[in-house]
């Protein structure tokens, strides 16, 4: 990514001067011409999955660099797309708008990614099949969606852990008497986050995060290799470290709160302030594979979104007013029977 | 009905205890309470049509109401 000439050399087949791409079936470089298979281990693959100390109270001492490569900007979305060796798309992976080329992106050095391992073709089937199962979704969204192709792409991702020692206040109901009373609490409790998954790009939702990253595996983390981008687009990392601990504030804070409540296993918990001393604060800078099918539906512009290392699936879907007017009503019915039913038993 | 399918693919399909599975199932009560105030309607006027006395089968509905209501109460504390 750093280096076009460099990113060339290796993605050209030492057999027959073909072109290389990454083949996630194979989990090497396959020549396009002659398919030789190029393994892209190293003996220091297992460094991949180091992390790095971040102190909030000293200068980072990772910063942006410009490089040179063959990056897409997308006038519709404003994402930046990297490519090595064949250029597949001339549309934006993100929305599918039109993209403008550059020579150059200024953006942080990634230290580690994980290959795709889900090739491209189970990907489509995964998209197609959760569009299929989807609940009151209009008719002709199969037919829209099974136009659109996937296309494969390395998202920026942070992964950061962190300890927080938290000291919380909160207000709960009890019962008492056939009265609600309200009482105050406190209490101080140890979380512990581990390799907490945020999106470096305004274009991976937290929502989708969710969906389709269950299980990371550091160990499946890779030293950075243009040959492992071959056939991808990537996006560059442009987040400072306190850029990407601001993003997962919100989440982070979600979280807290939620544990706060557990901490608490008491019913009606309200008002809760808590402070956190953090510490402890480690991060890695990664690149994860999606495979992202996008699709238009009534103007709408919408992504489904594929896991490269699992095939779990996740996405936007439009919904067919009529068919949720009709399943209200077939709900509404049922509850409307039940309960002239009870009424006319002269039941409780 | 749409956050009710929302839930369901929430518990579904995200992973648990993730931000984005605690910001979709936050409000299902919503389809709890509209499902108990159309059953409790409906018993009303069940009541009444069988016995065509409303105001007797309001008066029989004050107890059933107040189940509901801390029913109600129980499921908006755990939401």
């Amino acid at each position: 990514m750093d280096d076009i000439s460099a990113a060339q050399s290796e993605l050209q087949c030492s057999n027959c001067a073909g072109q290389c791409i990454y083949d996630p079936a194979q989990q090497a470089l396959v020549c396009t011409s002659c398919a030789t298979r190029y393994g892209l281990e190293t003996e220091h693959d297992d460094r991949a999955a180091q992390e790095f100390d971040f102190d909030p109270d000293t200068p980072e001492d990772d910063s942006p660099v410009l490089a040179e490569t063959r990056v897409h900007h997308c006038e519709t979305c404003g994402g930046d797309v990297v490519f090595v060796g064949q250029t597949l798309s001339e549309r934006c992976a993100y929305c599918d708008g039109p993209v403008v080329l550059a020579t150059s992106d200024t953006g942080y050095q990634t230290k580690a990614l994980i290959p795709f391992r889900v090739p491209e073709h189970d990907a489509q089937v995964a998209a197609l099949d959760w569009v299929a199962k989807r609940w009151a979704a209009p008719s002709d969204l199969n037919a829209v969606v099974a136009k659109a192709r996937v296309a494969g792409l390395y998202v920026p991702f942070w992964t950061f852990d962190s300890e927080e020692a938290v000291n919380y206040w909160a207000k709960y109901k009890i019962r008492r008497n056939k009265r609600t009373v309200v009482r105050k609490t406190s209490g101080a409790l140890r979380i512990t986050f581990d390799d907490l998954l945020v999106p470096a790009s305004p274009h991976i939702t937290p929502l989708i995060r969710d969906g389709i990253l269950h299980d990371f595996e550091p160990r499946r983390l890779r030293p950075y290799r243009p040959g492992y981008l071959a056939g991808f687009g990537a996006e560059r990392h442009h987040q400072s470290v306190a850029e990407g601990l601001a993003a997962n504030a919100e989440d982070k804070d979600l979280l807290i709160r939620n544990r706060i409540k557990g901490h608490l296993g008491k019913s009606g918990v309200h008002d809760v302030r808590y402070i956190t001393d953090t510490s402890g604060v480690r991060y890695r800078r990664i690149l994860l594979p999606v495979w992202i099918l996008h699709y238009q539906y009534k103007g709408a512009a919408m992504k489904v979104v594929v896991c490269g290392m699992q095939g779990r699936t996740y996405g936007e879907r439009p919904f067919s007013w009529a068919k949720l007017t009709g399943y209200a009503a077939v709900l509404s019915g049922l509850t409307i029977a039940f309960g002239l039913a009870w009424g006319a038993g002269g039941l409780l | 009905m749409r956050k009710l399918i929302t839930v369901y693919e929430a518990k579904h399909e995200l992973k648990h205890g993730s931000a984005g599975w605690l910001r979709s199932i936050r409000g299902w009560s919503m389809v709890a309470f509209w499902l108990m105030t159309t059953w409790f309607a409906a018993t009303i006027i069940g009541d009444w049509a069988v016995n065509g006395d409303l105001g007797a089968a309001i008066d029989r509905g004050w107890l059933r109401l107040r189940i509901l209501l801390e029913i109600a109460m129980a499921i908006m504390e755990s939401d």
